[in-house]
């Protein structure tokens, strides 16, 4: 019974945070409807709703969505496994730590968004420049992550490891992949907190598809109530990931 | 199904020969064992007790096969020793850190077993680590994890591990130092009795003189800076052993005089 409270008290505490928006909603409109706001830089949220409606009706928001979506899911998984992987290789072969690290610290400095006209060249328009961009971005945290994780496995696991015979592969899987798990999903938190920023800032400066894309096109073509509902959107479904990765994040803390 | 169940393991006999090992370079090294050598007979306890810093961790793991000697060798039936073996199990100190924390007591137990056998093993597995965790009497938290339970329970899931791995040398770091005195005096007694019934070769270090007498068919007392043998003398009071009438024998008391003044000679 008492959870019962708890639970519609959060409920009450959660509709208190709508008070300001729904304030500035209903002035925002009162002011629109009476003229005071110019109409080509601030429309009444009636419009802007209607708008996102109509984008909801000929199917453009779920089209976009998917792309981006899929653009940043992409990215991320292809990120994770070579993060996973090069960050495993980085810490337990000193010599791949030799060659290859000082590389990898000169190209993890440089701005993804910078490699979108290269991308470009490379794959043209399309999902896989997408891809490559978001995952030069997000390969980073889950690189850094890994590396430090896997050095930082209790050495005395490894002395288990050894008197148990285990080969190269039985000790990734039983010993140093599950030891390292609970750091790598802190990197990979960080990484799905970027793909959707990188995915929607690709299409906004080069790529013609998405979100990013459509938002761009909306304020192009002087439509600011659309383009001003495309934006909540894009901060909805933001918002949406943010929550799923509080939810993931607190979920791998507790195991 | 029953093939886990029914290997049988001959206890091991141990020479240690002239092993030498020394960290560090230049001014900074520092010779942690100078010309160690003895045996240890097929089925003995042997305890090896010292003050610390006298290498008997290093010495252990020089037997285990984790740190390799600077000169001299360790055999084990003869045959000299390369590395790790699944044939020498080590029971580490710090049990929180030697165990699995994201699996269960039962699954740390398999893990003594996993990789020995052949892929249909997955039954004779769960079989084999049941019977431990009733050995070990671990049964009723088979699905806890490591980390809900007490030190000494803690201690016997890796008891129990390296029981699985159906060794022939036991190796044991001062298994017993965390815990409080009740708890070590029921695993000293469980350690002895699994000892006997199991028909292993044990090694057990630590530095309570009484810990050493009470376990030991023989107990060899080290020196440490570099760490060297010191005294060796066998303990002639016959088993099943007691944690009362044993520690008020005549000849308990008696070695633990002669080993007392050994090791605070120094």
């Amino acid at each position: 019974m008492s959870q019962r409270v708890v639970i519609l008290e959060r409920l009450a505490s959660g509709w208190r945070g709508l008070v300001v928006p729904c304030v500035i909603l209903l002035v925002w409109e009162a002011l629109a409807c009476t003229g005071q706001l110019p109409p080509d830089t601030l429309p009444a949220p009636s419009r802007i709703g209607a708008a996102g409606f109509g984008a909801l009706l000929d199917g453009s928001i779920l089209l976009a969505t998917g792309q981006t979506l899929l653009a940043a899911l992409g990215g991320l998984v292809l990120a994770a496994l070579l993060g996973v992987l090069g960050g495993v290789a980085l810490a337990l072969s000193p010599r791949v730590a030799r060659v290859v690290g000082p590389s990898v610290e000169a190209m993890r400095p440089v701005p993804a968004v910078a490699l979108m006209p290269l991308a470009l060249l490379v794959f043209g328009f399309g999902l896989s420049m997408e891809v490559a961009v978001v995952a030069f971005a997000c390969v980073w945290p889950v690189l850094v992550m890994t590396t430090a994780a896997v050095r930082g496995i209790e050495p005395r696991l490894l002395d288990v490891a050894r008197v148990l015979e285990m080969g190269a592969g039985a000790r990734l899987v039983r010993i140093i992949v599950p030891a390292a798990l609970a750091r790598i999903g802190v990197g990979l938190r960080l990484s799905m907190g970027i793909a959707l920023v990188v995915a929607v800032t690709v299409e906004i400066a080069i790529d013609p598809r998405g979100l990013g894309f459509q938002l761009m096109t909306a304020q192009q073509s002087l439509r600011p109530d659309l383009m001003y509902a495309w934006l909540a959107w894009i901060g909805i479904i933001g918002w949406g990931l943010n929550r799923l990765l509080a939810r993931v994040g607190t979920a791998g803390d507790a195991s | 199904m029953t093939r886990v169940q029914t290997v049988q393991t001959q206890p091991a006999a141990v020479s240690v020969c002239g092993v030498s090992l020394a960290y560090g370079t230049g001014v900074q090294r520092r010779t942690i064992l100078a010309q160690m050598s003895f045996e240890v007979a097929a089925g003995e306890f042997l305890c090896l007790v010292g003050p610390s810093g006298c290498g008997k961790t290093t010495l252990l793991r020089v037997l285990a096969g984790l740190a390799r000697p600077d000169a001299g060798q360790v055999l084990v039936d003869g045959v000299a020793i390369s590395g790790p073996s699944r044939d020498r199990a080590i029971v580490f100190q710090d049990y929180s850190r030697a165990l699995l924390p994201w699996r269960t007591v039962a699954g740390n137990v398999a893990l003594g077993l996993e990789g020995a056998h052949g892929g249909d093993a997955a039954r004779a597995i769960e079989a084999r680590v049941a019977e431990l965790l009733q050995t070990m009497s671990l049964a009723h938290v088979a699905r806890h994890y490591p980390r809900q339970l007490s030190g000494g329970m803690q201690q016997r899931v890796q008891i129990a591990r390296c029981l699985a791995q159906a060794p022939r040398l036991l190796l044991m770091d001062e298994p017993f130092g965390a815990l409080d005195a009740l708890t070590r005096q029921s695993l000293q007694d469980e350690v002895a009795r699994l000892a006997r019934a199991e028909g292993k070769t044990v090694v057990f270090i630590t530095h309570d003189l009484e810990e050493a007498i009470y376990l030991g068919d023989r107990v060899i007392a080290l020196a440490a800076n570099p760490g060297r043998i010191e005294a060796e003398v066998a303990v002639e009071i016959p088993r099943p052993r007691h944690q009362l009438e044993t520690r008020e024998d005549a000849r308990f008391l008696a070695l633990r005089h002669q080993l007392f003044g050994l090791l605070a000679g120094h």
